[in-house]
């Protein structure tokens, strides 16, 4: 005999697993402090790569006159500078995708708490039948 | 009006229907249309200058993800600036680094925002992608809009600059660079049509998400009085000279624009045809899941759901015999 409520609820739980299930398992496949950490470990990459081009802009823009000045002016000094850039640019760049993270892995979790639920629900008609 | 909600439903329940076949196309027609006008616009390599190179890339493009387009416009922009200048190839390199490392890491579908934006601006309707996006999207899509702004004016810079680059082929490479840089860097027109964008933008999500009527409607008014505003305010205050005439006519395009958007868009759940399989114990199942298209005003819904009740049951245990009965038939 064909239960049309379970067939209803089977059908939304089918739909949920091809679109948004695989994402939010993908993502659930991780404990939270992993997912996350992994995540801002990226930015940092990327952070660092494009810290790295604006760099390399700036002192191409003035290539000749950094040349000149670089046996006069204090390396210690530009490079401090340049680090506490650098490291302020970076620890931004984290703090915002490390917020990003958390709120896409607490989103993953509640579609996966609702699919458990109708899950649960769904074993329930089973068992009445 | 009536005519209208019944021609909103007939062209929704064939895209709901269509979309499978709908999507390359719209696919095909905007990596088309885009590497057209970059060509166009662009147009330094001959290799790939070339209508027949166009629509190879583009048939390509259809079957691919939408990223791909952004990637492939972007490819086609940097070879037609490198056999320009090297220089400038490398300054629209670092741009699209930029863009890409920092911004679409968090969210790769506003790519497509980046691809539209120029080519509004190319098509005069500039104007329609701070309010269109302010309705569909999110505060966060002030960056995909300002990423598209600043690729619009990189490309305008470089059209503008051909015959100052060309004649400065003989100085040296970190001239050129500065020449680009300086150029890109002083830009005003383009810090205040970001700025202008920008507040554009947030100004009308926040007046469609609030609860009162029309929300949508005030939104694209406000939103449009308050572009026009800042961009004539940035032209007294930085001197763009941006012409007004312009200004107000693009507006008010865009506003017609995004009256079409709101029409279209308002108060919809998009669902798409789905067809899922599952078992259990007893049957397969293979389940094609159709959306209901309803109307907007509420004496239609009721006679929609009313009329659908009465077929839907006879409907539905129809199917069932008949899956029950093909099933029996394969075995």
């Amino acid at each position: 005999m064909l239960n049309q409520e379970r067939i209803i609820l089977m059908t939304k739980m089918a739909s949920y697993e091809e679109n948004e299930g695989k994402k939010n398992n993908a993502i659930m496949n991780y404990f939270r402090g992993d997912y996350v950490w992994l995540q801002v470990m990226k930015s940092f990459v990327c952070g660092t790569i494009a810290f790295a081009v604006v760099f390399g802009m700036y002192i191409f823009y003035d290539f000749e006159v950094f040349m000149m000045d670089i046996y006069k002016m204090d390396l210690m000094e530009f490079g401090k500078s340049v680090l506490m850039k650098y490291l302020l640019v970076i620890g931004i760049y984290s703090i915002i995708s490390y917020a990003i993270y958390c709120y896409r892995y607490a989103k993953a979790k509640n579609g996966v708490k609702l699919y458990m639920n109708n899950l649960r629900r769904l074993a329930g008609m089973y068992d009445k039948t | 009006m009536t005519s209208l909600l019944v021609a909103k439903q007939y062209i929704k329940k064939f895209y709901g229907k269509y979309e499978v076949y709908l999507m390359p196309l719209w696919k095909f027609m905007l990596a088309f249309i885009s590497l057209m006008l970059i060509n166009g616009k662009l147009g330094f390599m001959e290799r790939i200058d070339k209508t027949t190179a166009v629509l190879v890339v583009s048939l390509m493009c259809s079957f691919m993800p939408m990223n791909f387009i952004i990637i492939i416009a972007a490819a086609f922009v940097l070879l037609h600036v490198y056999a320009l200048s090297l220089e400038c190839a490398v300054v629209m390199l670092a741009a699209f680094l930029l863009m890409f490392l920092l911004y679409f890491r968090f969210s790769p579908k506003d790519t497509v925002v980046v691809l539209l934006t120029p080519i509004c601006f190319w098509m005069h309707i500039p104007y329609a992608i701070p309010i269109a996006m302010g309705l569909l999207g999110t505060p966060a899509s002030v960056v995909s809009v300002g990423c598209g702004t600043v690729v619009y004016y990189l490309i305008a810079y470089v059209n503008e600059s051909t015959t100052t680059l060309i004649s400065m082929e003989a100085e040296e490479i970190t001239a050129k660079f500065r020449f680009i840089i300086d150029g890109i860097l002083d830009n005003r027109a383009m810090v205040v049509t970001i700025g202008a964008f920008a507040v554009t933008l947030i100004l009308v999500y926040l007046i469609r998400k609030l609860s009162v009527d029309h929300s949508w409607t005030i939104a694209i008014i406000a939103g449009s009085l308050v572009n026009i505003m800042l961009l004539l305010v940035g032209d007294l205050m930085f001197d763009t000279n941006v012409a007004i005439g312009g200004v107000i006519l693009g507006t008010a395009a865009a506003a017609l624009i995004a009256v079409v958007i709101q029409f279209f868009a308002f108060n919809v759940d998009y669902s798409r045809t789905e067809k899922v399989q599952f078992e259990d114990d007893e049957y397969y199942y293979y389940v094609k899941a159709v959306p209901k298209v309803t109307m907007a005003t509420p004496e239609h819904k009721v006679k929609k759901i009313n009329q659908q009740k009465k077929t839907r049951p006879s409907q539905r245990s129809g199917e069932g015999r008949k899956m029950g009965n093909s099933k029996t038939s394969d075995q």
